[in-house]
């Protein structure tokens, strides 16, 4: 039986946690379960574009689950017909991109039960399909 | 030092403790228990905001979505204890709402490997009514033991029983003590298994969850 510590515990228990798989044409939503406290560590997820000859930009919605926090953008475009790969990590850098792989920093996170992180894709297609989000959490029980 | 390189210790001084001690949590930690039934959104977690001892608490609650009749959750736990000893089996727990419980079940079985020694005790919150099993694993009904429980208070009870001779010694709820000296306990034979295990479960008595806390669990010999 997996059992995450309390918000008493220093630490927290690590995992990674797959997000619902988006239909093509949607933006992809990580929620922050009921009764959890969670810091993320790192997310990734792909982004595959159809042939509609448009420029796609990319960023992150956080939300309490109602109310917006922030947003983080990132400014690497991608156009049609490409996989890219996304990956954010907690560590100070400017985004820069290798190959198929685009790195972009996340400042340090811990959000409330219900929250959410959701992409925010100008240009998004119908045919545009997110991959499912791959988050390394660390979470408490925190009722 | 950050917590994680402190040790865990359990302060017996704050414990009361007639005879040898057998084990004792404060439900700190779940590493020795198990979650018993409890489907679909049932919730088996600690619970960091209320406490009897320390810092936290188990918190059970049956399944929301979908919420009947009879839904069950409970907690489980195995110790290594032969032979059959005279035990002190002891809890403190608290519901926000005791009436949307129908009955809450709390007994130990211990395999010796001859026989399995079984006191059980069951309490009705909606009557309210304080029962035991006898010989032949029947419910009894404890003369005058009609004690209700207040919601959101934390409630102590006890169970005394002697598994050399098979009987039951007592029951405590809070400051009552009702005398079961007189009443066997169950006691079949059985196989080769040893281990004593430990359980406590409630039921729903309506399509309305039912929750409860429980802290500061101890189990010693008198």
């Amino acid at each position: 039986m997996l059992v995450s510590p309390t918000i008493n515990s220093v630490h927290g228990r690590i995992f990674l946690h797959a997000a619902p798989n988006p239909a093509a044409g949607a933006e992809a939503v990580i929620t922050v379960p009921a009764r959890r406290r969670w810091r993320i560590h790192s997310i990734r997820f792909a982004l595959v574009t159809d042939a509609t000859a448009v420029a796609r930009d990319l960023g992150l919605i956080f939300s309490d689950g109602s109310n917006e926090i922030f947003r983080l953008y990132q400014d690497q475009s991608q156009i049609q017909s490409l996989t890219r790969y996304y990956q954010f990590f907690i560590l100070p850098f400017a985004p820069f991109t290798v190959s198929t792989q685009i790195y972009v920093w996340l400042p340090p996170l811990i959000l409330p039960a219900a929250s959410t992180i959701t992409t925010t894709t100008t240009n998004i297609q119908a045919g545009d399909d997110y991959g499912t989000p791959q988050v390394l959490v660390e979470e408490w029980i925190d009722p | 030092m950050s917590r994680e390189y402190t040790r865990l210790i359990s302060v017996l001084g704050t414990t009361p403790s007639h005879g040898p001690f057998i084990y004792h949590d404060d439900f700190e930690h779940l590493l020795k228990w198990t979650k018993y039934a409890g489907v679909g959104d049932a919730i088996y977690e600690l619970d960091p905001t209320i406490a009897y001892s320390k810092n936290q608490s188990l918190y059970l609650k049956t399944r929301t979505t979908g919420a009947a009749e009879d839904d069950q959750i409970g907690t489980l736990m195995y110790l290594y204890m032969t032979p059959p000893k005279k035990l002190n089996y002891a809890f403190h727990f608290r519901s926000p709402d005791f009436t949307k419980i129908k009955k809450i079940r709390f007994y130990f079985i211990l395999l010796d490997g001859v026989n399995r020694h079984y006191p059980t005790i069951i309490f009705y919150p909606n009557t309210p009514q304080w029962q035991y099993h006898d010989s032949a694993d029947a419910p009894q009904n404890i003369a005058n033991a009609i004690y209700p429980l207040q919601n959101l208070a934390w409630h102590r009870v006890q169970l005394l029983a002697d598994l050399n001779s098979d009987k039951y010694i007592a029951l405590k709820i809070d400051s009552r003590y009702y005398d079961l000296s007189a009443f066997s306990l169950y006691h079949p034979t059985a196989g080769t298994p040893m281990h004593l295990y430990v359980h406590i479960d409630m039921y729903t008595i309506g399509a309305s969850p039912c929750e409860m806390h429980i802290d500061d669990f101890l189990i010693h010999e008198l």
